[in-house]
């Protein structure tokens, strides 16, 4: 490889590292808000939750990205949104922290990549733990999705809707395709060893 | 590692000091000093080549086998 490209390559990582520090603070500022929305879910006065103080506004959830339903405030069961919050804020907690360990662990590949040091033996872990992260999320994230349009057809008493659980099979695929590339990031990490070892 | 290397002793025998012989080979001193003390995994044969020619000897004379003591006997 090129000197300048290798200089191009480190420039470039160090850029993606800054990008990955900024979503990382940002996702720590997420999940102070999740923790802050669910404390409140638990503990806020009952007033903040009562459906009338939401009869102005429109509600609207999605179903899959595609259908975007508007449930009537005033069928709410019980006159209250306090389950619906809480099971949000469990959703959103769900989707913030999977996010933060990625971020977290791709910072750290990333800081080997920008000190020029990319078969460093701890990154194949690190892969491996983004792989496992990412195939357990494609069974997680759609359970915590089921989990909050559970709530919400029970809070609306929307009794023609049910819910359908679904692995998602795209990112399944990407956590198995992540494993393989730990085991050849292993090898990789294992010669490159070897050779830093050779005079 | 059951291989020996004896560079510091064919360095002692030609006076030669480890600086000298890195820059006749143009391998660091630091790379040098860790194959002196058995820290390297392997050695290129043409590290060997440029070793031997400026210490004008055989690579018999840098490598030496050891038997290894198996623990417990």
């Amino acid at each position: 490889m090129q000197g300048t490209e290798v200089r191009t390559n480190i420039k470039f990582a160090q850029t993606v590292n800054k990008v990955l520090k900024a979503f990382y603070w940002a996702g720590i500022a997420a999940l102070l808000l999740v923790v802050l929305l669910g404390l409140f879910a638990l503990f806020g006065p009952d007033r903040y939750f009562a459906a009338e103080r939401y009869a102005r506004y429109t509600f609207t959830f999605e179903l899959n990205g595609i259908i975007r339903y508007h449930p009537d405030p005033e069928q709410v069961a019980g006159g209250s949104l306090r389950g619906l919050f809480r099971s949000i804020a469990l959703g959103a907690a769900v989707y913030v922290l999977f996010f933060l360990y990625l971020l977290r662990r791709l910072r750290q590949v990333m800081d080997t990549v920008a000190a020029q040091k990319p078969f460093y033996r701890g990154n194949s872990k690190r892969i491996h733990e983004i792989g496992r992260a990412v195939l357990a999320s494609a069974f997680l994230i759609p359970g915590a999705n089921s989990f909050v349009a559970w709530k919400m057809i029970r809070t609306f008493n929307l009794s023609e809707l049910s819910i359908l659980y679904t692995p998602d099979l795209k990112l399944a695929f990407t956590g198995l395709l992540l494993l393989i590339l730990a085991w050849v990031f292993d090898y990789g990490g294992y010669l490159q060893e070897e050779m830093d070892q050779t005079v | 590692m059951p291989i020996i290397v004896r560079l510091d002793r064919v360095l002692a025998d030609r006076k030669m000091s480890l600086t000298a012989l890195s820059e006749a080979v143009g391998v660091s001193v630091v790379n040098l000093s860790n194959l002196k003390t058995g820290k390297v995994k392997a050695i290129r044969f043409s590290t060997l080549e440029a070793i031997c020619r400026a210490l004008e000897c055989q690579p018999g004379d840098l490598l030496e086998y050891a038997e290894e003591e198996v623990s417990g006997s």
